[in-house]
């Protein structure tokens, strides 16, 4: 049985001249958070706004929940949470009637999670939203996105402009939300470091094409910097080919080969080759999307020549 | 249709409420001449009336008060569970209920006598008692409010969709809904075979645009 329940196939979307998404291919499986990574303008908004079926594709499929979302029925669209990036509350409503609200709109409301989630952000229930400051906002949007009692929460840079402390603790609700709610949560974000914490999978883009994805775990396990002492040799040349070199540089006599093959078997083979003078170094989830990013914007740089 | 979306439209408007009906209370009150039962045949009459002109206000303004949210909220609302067939219908039928009060409202006034009460106050030319053809004249007054509400409902619809409309047809499409409006208003006595047709057609096109057309901030 596939246990996706986002479905994305050969996905384009233009404006104008600008390639929004291009031929996008993703899957996310239940359970999991996915997270879609990217700089600005590489198309993560436009893909989340496809996936709402806030916008039409140009060609491609997506299927969301087993159907294209702009045939979703309510109660279909009920199983699924959306966050964006600009989302405000009704400015003149305050939290406890927000809560009403919601309550009205979703069967499913988890009132009892709600009130537990308002004391522990401690949150004036009775302020009006447009005098709370940018993160208390911030995770009244995700509380009600969370609380809402859906299958798949699509988050669109939910973390922008909050600090430290706040990023925190919104990153453990959305953990708290997977791993007690079974919820399956897609969220883009540039914060590289707090989405690591959490995420199982990636999508990462630039300029509209996914140019890496998969299981972070396999990605970090695969990914190096072998860093060289000094001058590479002909022979010690060959024995890097065994490896799929990502990126190459050399600066201050150090060669940096960044590579996407790696495997904890060959390090003795480069050991024996190469001697004391390499370093094997692990990546973060940073590293990875700016090599990654970088080798993307050399090749774009060689076809526009 | 959704009850939560509908009561969330009213209560964001209530301050507009408030000011709607303390307007029509002041003009259905204040009212200077009474009517003789042959006002009622020629329309050129009730148009000296100032709540005709604030039938066709609120027309005009209902749309945007109900169709148009802050980019923020308008996301807001889109992730509330609800089809856009159904946002689309909510927000139409909370447009049609507040007219619909707003006429209920007036006829209130007028039927219970308080027009009466407070006219003879001022000694004015009235008729202690409430007359079968004072009431008639709201009903004559309903296309004022309702062509304008479906009209510019048809245009914001049509100007909201954005990128999914070549601009030629939407400036088209306003300068169509311009010609019904100023053509209604100014020949009255069409209104029986024309304004409702007219309203029909502006209701349905404004739907398949709000549905068909992709979200951008409504």
């Amino acid at each position: 049985m596939n246990d996706a329940l986002i479905t994305v196939r050969n996905l384009c979307r233009r404006f104008g001249r600008t390639e929004a998404v291009n031929n996008v291919s993703l899957e996310v499986i239940r359970g999991s958070i996915h997270g879609l990574l990217g700089t600005n303008g590489a198309g993560k908004t436009t893909l989340i706004r496809l996936l709402m079926g806030h916008l039409y594709p140009d060609s491609g499929d997506v299927l969301v929940l087993g159907q294209p979302p702009r045939r979703h029925c309510s109660e279909r669209l009920r199983r699924i949470a959306y966050v964006s990036d600009q989302m405000q509350l009704p400015s003149r409503s305050c939290l406890a009637d927000i809560l009403r609200l919601n309550e009205r709109f979703f069967p499913s409301w988890n009132s009892r999670l709600a009130t537990r989630l308002t004391k522990e952000f401690d949150i004036d229930a009775s302020a009006v939203f447009s005098r709370l400051s940018l993160g208390q906002k911030r995770r009244v949007v995700l509380l009600q996105a969370i609380c809402q009692g859906a299958e798949l929460l699509i988050l669109d840079e939910p973390l922008s402009g909050l600090d430290a402390i706040i990023r925190r603790q919104c990153l453990d609700m959305l953990l708290e939300a997977t791993v007690e709610h079974g919820q399956t949560i897609v969220v883009s974000s540039h914060l590289l470091h707090d989405i690591e914490r959490i995420v199982d999978t990636v999508t990462i883009m630039s300029a509209g094409r996914v140019f890496a994805e998969g299981n972070l775990e396999d990605l970090k396990r695969r990914m190096r910097r072998i860093r060289i002492e000094g001058s590479v040799s002909s022979d010690q040349e060959q024995a890097l080919t065994q490896f799929r070199i990502v990126r190459r540089q050399m600066k201050h006599q150090i060669t940096d080969l960044i590579v996407d093959d790696y495997q904890e078997a060959t390090q003795h083979s480069l050991v024996n080759t190469l001697g004391d003078r390499i370093i094997v170094e692990h990546m973060n989830l940073e590293d990875i999307f700016v090599e990654l990013s970088l080798k993307t914007a050399e090749q774009s740089r060689k076809t526009a020549l | 249709m959704s009850l939560p979306l509908m009561r969330y439209l009213l209560s964001a408007m209530k301050l507009e409420l408030l000011a709607l009906s303390g307007l029509l209370t002041a003009s259905t009150l204040l009212q200077p001449d009474p009517m003789t039962s042959d006002q009622t045949l020629y329309y050129e009459e009730q148009f000296t009336q100032f709540l005709i002109y604030l039938f066709v206000v609120l027309g005009l303004l209902l749309p945007v008060r109900v169709f148009v949210n802050s980019v923020g909220v308008a996301d807001w609302l889109s992730s509330r569970g609800l089809t856009r067939r159904q946002q689309f219908f909510t927000r139409l039928a909370t447009g049609l209920i507040v007219i619909a009060s707003s006429f209920v409202w007036v006829g209130s006034l007028q039927l219970l006598g308080i027009r009466q009460f407070v006219q003879l106050a001022f000694e004015s030319p009235w008729f202690p008692m409430v007359r079968w053809y004072e009431l008639l004249e709201l009903p004559a007054f309903a296309p004022y409010a309702c062509l304008p509400f479906f009209v510019t409902t048809l245009v914001l619809t049509a100007t909201m969709s954005g990128q999914s409309l070549f601009p030629a047809f939407r400036i088209v499409l306003a300068i169509i809904a311009s010609a019904l409006v100023v053509t209604v208003l100014s020949a009255p006595h069409l209104w029986t075979w024309m304004a409702w047709p007219a309203m029909a057609l502006c209701a349905v096109l404004a739907c398949g645009l709000w549905t068909q057309s992709e979200h951008h901030s409504q």
